[in-house]
């Protein structure tokens, strides 16, 4: 057991198809798993620079989105902070750029967590729609067992939840969000 | 030698990238521009049929940066249309919320984002130290105050640092820099300055992106506000929440005014001579539209400004309060006369955009997205370019009253300055006293930069007014913070629009409700009003005419272009290449992105 700090983020525009993968994955982790003290898990959406934070106040920090790897859909990369930096500035989300440039800011400073990408290739991510494709969907429990493994390598074994919720339910709850009824 | 293609291109086709095809004669000084963004969105049509007061929390989903102005765009858009005022408390509340992203927004803009443009990285590790320290006092003492770094010693660590970076190949982002271009105009020690501040707004965005959270709530996605107030009853209650809130903004402020400030005034002063350059302005050039006489000075561009205004400083409604931010136009440079903003004169044109359009521009309410694309042109270098006489981006060209007008933190100071706005003007005139400038200094690249921070700096004032505000009104008793509708009788029917300001610029939402649900919406956003192409007869944008007349240093580093892309706070992501007429590729650049749109 250590006491590292951990965050778990997820990234991506829900509104655009599979785009919006790593936010349903920590979605997904989070109802289904139990989260120990240590880890925040955070669905950062495109919110890029204000995560910024993030990255300075977490020794560890997994950030889990679609990448932009050529490849077979449902194939999951594993980088990390250094390796996503040295790689050629091609990124095929404004997301996913962000999230390099934010890697590359923080990286001058010395409260800089270390980082660790994860990302899947998708089927879509130009069509405006909620949900995820057939495709990516059926790859969905192979990213999340990336990312328990990766947990496992920092230390922490998630326990699951007597109640499972599954990808499905979670995707319907993102793509119908609803205002709290105010009385 | 002939005239030669710059283009800055996108890194992929994908989100939001932008484009900006510039021409540059035989003196290196662009002679015209396109900017053409790549995205297809239509975002709105995933809005159509839902329930209006859910609209707010997927319109957020919209982009990463101004996240939490569209969801209460949406939500206000709303209350507009169902004809609710909300408490004086939600009111309060929210100028705090969306002010504290103006202060995170700005802050990180200027540094992270936009500060290399001006400040050369590698030539800092030849500064003095203690040079340095002076050069800090002197600029901080011109705004007035102490230097926010001021140990030579603090200076010397900084330097260490970047010259281990350097050493070790590690600089990161810096990796990708002009650095050494002669338009960099700095000293090393100037140089050493931008890059500790730099460091220090790493760690004060860190305590601003907390006061956002204050009343947010859960962070990091905004969720306190909904469509007839807000939901955090709770925080305003608690005067610790309160006193959290404050102390933030003490410390955000105090880095505004001794940092921020003094180095807008270091590099106004610095780049001077270019900002006030009148031949190297859209206006002095031959275009359509351009006055042929000098206004402002490199980077200044087409000249017509507009505020839709935002920040009530009252309990009347939406329109009709007192603002902050007054709203107006200021067009063709002319600074003498203030026009009000009419909301049905508000179009958008698809001339020169991928979409099919009506044949005539459309007013937001009956706005369609019907995708055209028509490609771009292969010529015989093998490099595609705009077809730039036909349609040639996937924004759209709103316009008002017929006219491309720029949006954001220039557009607000100048509108709310020609207004006579007292507090606008103080703020400015005190700018513009202390840096020895003229007014017109402003109509350029550096002249929208030290808008921002001017913008900043009233902001980190007026904020702590509202919380003593918030407060004294919570302690009265006061602790509304919900209007109550009757949503089946308000909602059979009817229309409403949220203009207001996001930190970039004017973002409306409009829509159309009936039988209780949403029956169009659309979204015209600050990057469309600025990086929109051409208008149907010809009219150049915002980003276009600020580029044309720029004179670039070196061809294969267009740093020049980036820089006054950048003075905007594009929500773009792109990168640059440079090609010479015969196509071959000389230099690639990356530009920050910052948001979707």
């Amino acid at each position: 057991m250590n006491d590292k700090k951990i965050a778990l983020i997820g990234i991506g525009n829900i509104m655009f198809h599979d785009e919006g993968l790593g936010a349903y994955l920590v979605k997904y982790i989070e109802e289904n798993f139990e989260i120990p003290p240590q880890l925040s898990v955070v669905e950062g959406g495109t919110l890029g620079f204000k995560l910024m934070t993030y990255y300075q106040e977490y020794d560890k920090i997994i950030v889990v989105g679609t990448g932009s790897h050529d490849g077979k859909v449902g194939e999951i990369h594993s980088e990390s902070a250094e390796e996503v930096m040295a790689k050629s500035p091609i990124r095929k989300t404004a997301n996913e750029v962000e999230i390099t440039m934010m890697i590359e800011i923080c990286s001058f400073h010395e409260d800089m967590g270390e980082v660790q990408l994860i990302t899947m290739v998708p089927e879509d991510i130009i069509e405006v729609k909620n949900g995820l494709t057939d495709r990516t969907l059926e790859y969905m429990p192979n990213l999340v067992d990336v990312v328990l493994n990766e947990l496992k390598r920092c230390g922490l074994t998630l326990r699951p939840k007597a109640k499972q919720v599954s990808f499905e339910e979670i995707i319907g709850v993102y793509a119908n969000p609803k205002a709290p009824v105010m009385a | 030698m002939g005239k030669k293609h710059i283009i800055v291109d996108p890194i992929t086709r994908i989100e939001g990238h932008l484009r900006i095809e510039a021409v540059i004669d035989e003196n290196n000084k662009i002679v015209d521009a396109w900017s053409s963004s790549t995205m297809f969105r239509g975002i709105e049509t995933i809005l159509k049929g839902r329930d209006p007061r859910d609209c707010g929390l997927m319109a957020m989903r919209i982009c990463g940066v101004c996240t939490g102005t569209h969801y209460q765009r949406s939500i206000e858009a709303v209350e507009d249309a169902f004809k609710i005022t909300i408490p004086k408390n939600a009111r309060i509340v929210r100028n705090l919320i969306q002010g504290s992203l103006y202060l995170h927004d700005h802050l990180v803009h200027f540094y992270h984002l936009h500060a290399l443009d001006f400040v050369d990285v590698v030539a800092a590790t030849k500064a003095d130290p203690e040079k340095t320290a002076e050069e800090a006092a002197k600029w901080a003492h011109v705004a007035g105050v102490e230097p926010y770094i001021g140990g030579a010693g603090d200076f010397k660590m900084i330097q260490d640092r970047i010259i281990k970076f350097v050493k070790e190949g590690r600089l990161g982002i810096f990796g990708n820099g002009y650095w050494g271009n002669p338009h960099y105009k700095l000293t090393p020690e100037q140089n050493l300055i931008g890059v500790a501040h730099y460091l220090k707004a790493l760690d004060i965005q860190r305590e601003l992106s907390k006061m956002h959270a204050i009343f947010g709530g859960k962070s990091p996605h905004p969720q306190s506000i909904v469509v007839g107030g807000v939901t955090c009853v709770q925080d305003i209650k608690n005067p610790a929440r309160i006193a959290l809130f404050k102390e933030l903004l003490t410390l955000g402020r105090d880095f505004v005014k001794r940092a921020y400030l003094p180095d807008i005034y270091m590099a106004g002063t610095m780049y001077a001579d270019e900002a006030t350059d009148g031949n190297a302005t859209f206006h002095a050039s031959s275009h359509k539209g351009a006055m042929g006489k000098a206004v402002g000075g490199t980077g200044g561009g087409i000249l017509s400004f507009m505020s839709y205004g935002d920040f009530r400083l009252d309990d009347t409604g939406f329109y009709k309060s007192d603002l902050l931010f007054p709203s107006g136009l200021v067009l063709d440079g002319d600074i003498s006369t203030v026009h009000e903003v009419d909301p049905n004169k508000i179009s958008e044109d698809v001339t020169h955009s991928w979409y099919k359009g009506t044949g005539a521009p459309e007013h937001p309410y009956d706005g369609t997205t019907i995708p055209e694309y028509t490609g771009l042109e292969k010529k015989e270098d093998g490099y595609a370019y705009l077809k730039t006489d036909e349609k040639y981006s996937w924004i759209k060209s709103p316009l008002y009253n017929g006219k491309k007008v720029e949006v954001g933190p220039l557009a607000r100071m100048v509108v709310g300055y020609v207004k006579g706005d007292k507090r606008i003007k103080k703020y400015v005139d005190n700018f513009l006293t202390r840096a020895n400038l003229p007014i017109t200094v402003l109509f350029s690249t550096v002249g929208r930069t030290a808008a921002r921070a001017i913008e900043t700096e009233l902001m980190s004032d007026v904020m702590m007014e509202w919380v003593d505000e918030l407060a004294a009104n919570a302690a009265s008793g006061d602790l509304s913070t919900w209007t109550e509708f009757d949503f089946d009788k308000v909602s059979v029917d009817t229309k409403g629009m949220g203009l207001a300001e996001a930190p970039r610029g004017s973002l409306g939402h409009w829509v159309k409700i009936k039988n209780g649900k949403v029956e169009n919406y659309q979204a015209v956003v600050p990057s469309t009003w600025n990086a929109g192409p051409r208008g149907p007869n010809g009219e150049v944008g915002a980003y276009e005419g600020a580029v044309i007349g720029t004179v670039v240093a070196d061809p294969e580093q267009p740093l020049e272009i980036i820089r006054t892309v950048h003075s905007f706070d594009p929500c773009i992501a792109c990168a640059v290449h440079v090609v010479d007429t015969k196509g071959k590729e000389l230099a690639t650049y990356k530009v920050d992105p910052t948001c979707a749109f």
